[in-house]
C-alpha cells in the first residue's frame, strides 16, 4: 500500500505492526512476517533516526513505538489506519494478534 | 583548538558558529538549552542540533570533524570534552507545532541559534507530557523562573496537545516556586 511512499515493504510492515500492536521489538515483527531480523532492525533504526519512532529498553529488549513528539504523528496514524483497510485478507490476520490482557495461569 | 574545559555554552557557540559558516542551518534544542537558560542549574552533556534541511547532515558532520569531533554511532565525540553532539532530523517542532521564532545568543563574533525560553519550556513539557519525565518538568519550571515566558502560548500549545491537566501541574509548581522565591 505505502511501498511507493516508504520505499520499503519491511518499513511498511513494521510501521503498520507498531501502529496496531503498540510498543514492539524487532524480533517480534520479523517473526510475525517471516522477515530477515537485521532488515527489520535496520528499518526500525532508520525510523528512529528520523524521529518517527522512539525506543526504550525494557529489561534486555528494545521496544519501538510511534514517537508522540513526531510533528506528523496524527497524520501518519490516519494514513496507517487507511492503509490497514487495504491489507490483503491473508496478511491482515497477522495484525490481529490478541492485545487484551489474559491473567497469568489461565489456559489459552 | 583545544576544547578542554570549554563550558557547554561556549562549545555550543563554537559548534553553532562553525555550522553557520558551512552554510548549515541548525538550531540547538533539548537539555542544552535548559543548561544555557539556567546557567547550569541543570547540566546537560548533549548538544542536540535540529538540522533545518536533512541534506545538510554531511556538511554538518564535516564541520564537526574540523573541530576535532569524531563520529561514534549517531553521536559525535571529542577526546577533550565530555559534551556529545548529535544532529536530529527536521522538522524543528515541539509536538505537532512547528517552531516559528528562533532565538539567538551572541558572544563576540559567534552566534548560536537555539530555542527561545518559551519554546524551551514547551520542549521540556513535551517530555513530561509524553514520557511522564518529572526531571523535564523540573527543568521547565527552572527555565520559567528565570525568563519571561509566554504562558498563554504554552497553555494554548498544551491544550492543542490534549495536555491541559498536565499544564495545570506545571503552572502550580511554577507559581509555588515563584512565591517561595519572592518570600525569600
Amino acid at each position: 500500500m505505502l511501498e511507493g511512499l516508504l520505499e520499503s515493504p519491511v518499513k511498511e510492515r513494521a510501521l503498520l505492526f507498531i501502529h496496531v500492536a503498540g510498543p514492539s521489538y524487532a524480533r517480534e515483527i520479523a517473526r510475525t512476517f517471516s522477515l530477515n531480523l537485521s532488515s527489520v532492525q535496520n528499518q526500525l533504526l532508520k525510523l528512529e533516526a528520523a524521529g518517527i519512532l522512539y525506543s526504550r529498553l525494557r529489561g534486555r529488549v528494545r521496544l519501538f513505538d510511534l514517537n508522540p513528539r513526531y510533528a506528523f504523528k496524527a497524520e501518519l496514524e490516519r494514513l496507517l489506519e487507511k492503509a490497514l483497510e487495504f491489507v490483503p485478507e491473508g496478511e491482515s490476520r497477522l495484525y490481529r494478534g490478541r492485545l487484551r490482557p489474559r491473567r497469568t495461569g489461565k489456559p489459552l | 583548538m583545544t576544547l578542554r574545559n570549554a563550558s557547554l555554552r561556549r562549545l555550543a557557540l563554537l559548534v553553532g558558529d562553525r555550522l553557520r559558516r558551512r552554510g548549515v542551518e541548525a538550531v540547538l534544542t533539548g537539555g542544552a538549552c535548559v543548561s544555557i537558560y539556567t546557567r547550569n542549574r541543570y547540566q546537560s552533556y548533549d548538544l542536540d542540533f535540529v538540522l533545518l534541511a536533512a541534506q545538510d547532515k554531511k556538511a554538518a558532520g564535516e564541520a564537526l570533524r574540523e573541530l576535532g569531533y569524531r563520529p561514534d554511532g549517531r553521536h559525535f565525540r571529542h577526546s577533550d570534552t565530555p559534551f556529545l553532539v548529535e544532529f536530529l532530523a527536521p522538522p524543528l517542532s515541539i509536538g505537532a507545532a512547528p517552531v516559528r521564532k528562533i532565538a539567538e545568543i551572541r558572544a563576540g563574533r559567534r552566534t548560536l541559534r537555539l530555542l527561545s525560553p518559551t519554546d524551551c519550556v514547551k520542549d521540556r513539557l513535551a517530555a513530561f507530557y509524553f514520557w511522564n519525565d518529572r526531571q523535564s518538568l523540573e527543568q521547565a519550571v527552572l527555565v520559567a523562573l528565570r525568563h519571561r515566558i509566554d504562558m498563554k502560548d504554552v497553555k494554548a500549545w498544551s491544550e492543542s496537545e490534549g495536555m491541559a491537566e498536565r499544564f495545570a501541574v506545571f503552572l502550580r509548581q511554577w507559581k509555588e516556586k515563584k512565591n517561595q522565591r519572592a518570600a525569600r
